[in-house]
């Protein structure tokens, strides 16, 4: 029998069973579309993360308060704890950075929430309050506009660069907000720039939603706000290393013990952040996974039941010249068949999944996916339909004529 | 003489049920040659069905051996029985066994699937066997669209579709009307006057009377030829 012979055979069968042969491959069809849905989400979450990093700026340093290196030497963003009990970043860090080597500028990155208005319009806003330096390693996009300079930070200058989501909420798209005084808490001030939009937010803070003041002017209008970063441009991460080591000799020599902060490479902050996405997807995947499992023993099922509705079938068939070999390949390729099929519609409804959530979260499915879900699906249909299929190959062809 | 299709050699099959012992046959010696139209003959339980599995080499002898063209069949693997059963064997069905979800055409044509013939000549074939059988207007019907002689003859083109030494039919009337029947039977002579060697196993002596010769089982014994 060649696969031509075979393909129709499997065709004619599951034409014949249409519902059964569905409902069959319900399993691996839900299993292979929440693995492909994951997959999506993953990818989706990661290219995003990536972009946004690289929307950045490259060659970033960051300062963070409290240890935030694990036992194993990863980093964990998750540990607050450690955070709330290290001391205080204070801003005057950035100018004794500063002098190591390596280092283009530094600023403070100091951290407050208040309401913008502007007229009846208003908006939650997050303030960030840096040096002018800030953008010389943070490159924005200015839409309108561009960023204050060192003497508005000297001057305590109200002077303000919009997020997008900022002006699109306060002024609406197209109007020109340069020179225009918003409402900042109680303090008016003047729009300087407006920073392009970066896109949506993945449950951390929406850079579209920043102000960007003066440090100092923070500072002076917002006392309670802390220091939540001091972020540092390298000349060359080649040379982080070095900086490391001397920016922490440098930090102890102000009171801080190891405990106090971290210094991060981009990199690594990227990569503490999609270690986080990899063991969720592991875990959702272990799901995934059983998903398939139950799909394959109800092919396993679905399998011995056909053995057995067609026993007569197999004794004509070795009766009219088919080998042992001939009945275990048609039953094979029918149970990988029926996973196939399975994770054909798999993939079709995770597609359309990710579609949907697209409108939400990032989606993204690629030939890896697909390769994948249906290599799986496959594999899936082989090894749970080798059961059945020795069960009928080893028939003896006059037990089975013979069978009622 | 022609040396004989095949041969059963003092053969003995003996089923058990439980720790009892069934004796379906005991010492049978039984040579069928080319074009012969032979009828086996006999009561319910007398083992004629027996005789026709083993010379059909579906199943295995307890004892003795069974020759199909010389070759020993205990001492061939499963491929070359299969081989054996494809080529050289036409078995006819007293339930026909065609199935549901195949056409004519491709019920028929179905032992050349294990033959390896591609499709489009396993058509011709078929289609012209059909027509051979009196059925050019039913090809493309399946099973269900068939009457019961309908259906035989079906089943009776498979059986011949690759030139078989030896076709073997189990009581092939017996899901059939009389006018059905005599139908069938007589197709069976024509086939027989054509050149083909058929074995009919019946326990109906009208059936049995259409053929050259008639072998009489009793208790798993054969207790006369004629």
């Amino acid at each position: 029998m060649d696969l031509f012979d075979l393909t129709i055979t499997v065709f004619q069968s599951i034409r014949t069973h249409k519902l059964r042969t569905f409902l069959t491959t319900l399993g691996i069809l839900i299993g292979v579309s929440s693995v492909i849905l994951l997959m999506a989400i993953g990818n989706g979450i990661q290219n995003y993360l990536v972009g946004q990093f690289k929307k950045l700026g490259s060659d970033l340093v960051f300062v963070l308060p409290g240890n935030l290196t694990t036992a194993s030497g990863k980093i964990s963003l998750s540990s607050e704890r450690k955070i709330f009990f290290a001391k205080p970043l204070k801003a005057r860090y950035d100018r004794i950075l500063s002098k190591s080597d390596h280092v283009i500028a530094a600023s403070a990155v100091g951290g407050a929430s208040a309401k913008a208005k502007r007229g009846s319009r208003q908006y939650d806003v997050e303030i960030r309050g840096v040096r002018a330096q800030y953008f010389k390693i943070r490159k924005l996009d200015f839409l309108f506009g561009g960023p204050f300079q060192k003497a508005d930070e000297q001057a305590l200058a109200k002077k303000a660069i919009l997020g997008f989501n900022v002006y699109k909420e306060l002024f609406g798209l197209g109007a020109d907000p340069i020179k225009k005084t918003i409402l900042i808490g109680a303090a008016k001030f003047e729009v300087v720039g407006v920073a392009d939009e970066v896109g949506g937010s993945m449950g951390g803070p929406n850079f579209d939603d920043f102000v960007y003041i003066p440090y100092s002017t923070q500072i002076k209008l917002f006392p309670e706000s802390k220091v939540i970063s001091i972020l540092i441009g390298l000349d060359d991460m080649d040379n982080f290393d070095s900086f490391k080591k001397q920016a922490s000799l440098l930090l102890r020599r102000q009171g801080l013990t190891d405990d106090d902060f971290t210094i991060l490479s981009q990199k690594e902050l990227q990569s503490s952040i999609t270690d986080i996405l990899g063991i969720l997807s592991l875990a959702l995947s272990g799901i995934a996974a059983i998903s398939l499992l139950v799909g394959g023993i109800g092919i396993m099922n679905i399998m011995l039941v056909s053995v057995n509705e067609r026993i007569r079938e197999i004794g004509l068939r070795k009766a009219l010249g088919a080998t042992k070999k001939d009945i275990l390949i048609q039953f094979l390729f029918e149970s990988s068949a029926l996973g196939l099929l399975g994770g054909l519609l798999g993939l079709g409804l995770g597609f359309l999944g990710s579609l949907f959530l697209n409108r939400f979260i990032p989606a993204t499915i690629g030939l890896q996916e697909i390769g994948l879900a249906l290599g799986v699906s496959f594999v899936v249909g082989v090894v749970f339909g080798v059961a059945p299929a020795r069960k009928a190959a080893n028939l003896s062809p006059i037990d089975a004529l013979r069978y009622e | 003489m022609t040396n004989p299709i095949a041969q059963l050699i003092k053969v003995t099959k003996t089923y058990y049920f439980g720790d009892q012992p069934f004796h379906a046959l005991q010492g049978v010696s039984l040579s069928i040659y080319p074009n012969d139209f032979l009828a086996i003959i006999g009561p319910s339980g007398s083992g004629k069905s027996t005789i026709m599995h083993l010379t059909g080499i579906l199943d295995v002898p307890s004892q003795g051996r069974i020759l199909f063209k010389g070759r020993d069949v205990t001492k061939l693997n499963d491929s070359q029985l299969a081989k054996i059963r494809n080529q050289q064997i036409g078995f006819v069905f007293q339930q026909f066994f065609l199935l549901s979800y195949l056409n004519a055409i491709d019920n028929v044509a179905l032992p050349l699937v294990y033959a390896g013939v591609p499709l489009a000549k396993r058509r011709q074939l078929a289609i012209k066997m059909l027509e051979k059988v009196g059925l050019k207007d039913k090809i493309y019907n399946r099973p269900n669209q068939l009457s019961g002689g309908q259906q035989q003859r079906v089943a009776i083109a498979r059986a011949l579709i690759n030139k078989p030494s030896l076709v073997l039919a189990d009581e092939p009337t017996g899901n059939l009307d009389s006018v059905s029947g005599r139908q069938v039977l007589k197709l069976f002579a024509d086939l027989h006057k054509q050149g083909h060697t058929i074995v009919i196993v019946t326990h109906d002596p009208q059936v049995a009377k259409i053929t050259r010769k008639q072998v009489h089982l009793k208790d798993g014994k054969i207790i006369k030829i004629n």
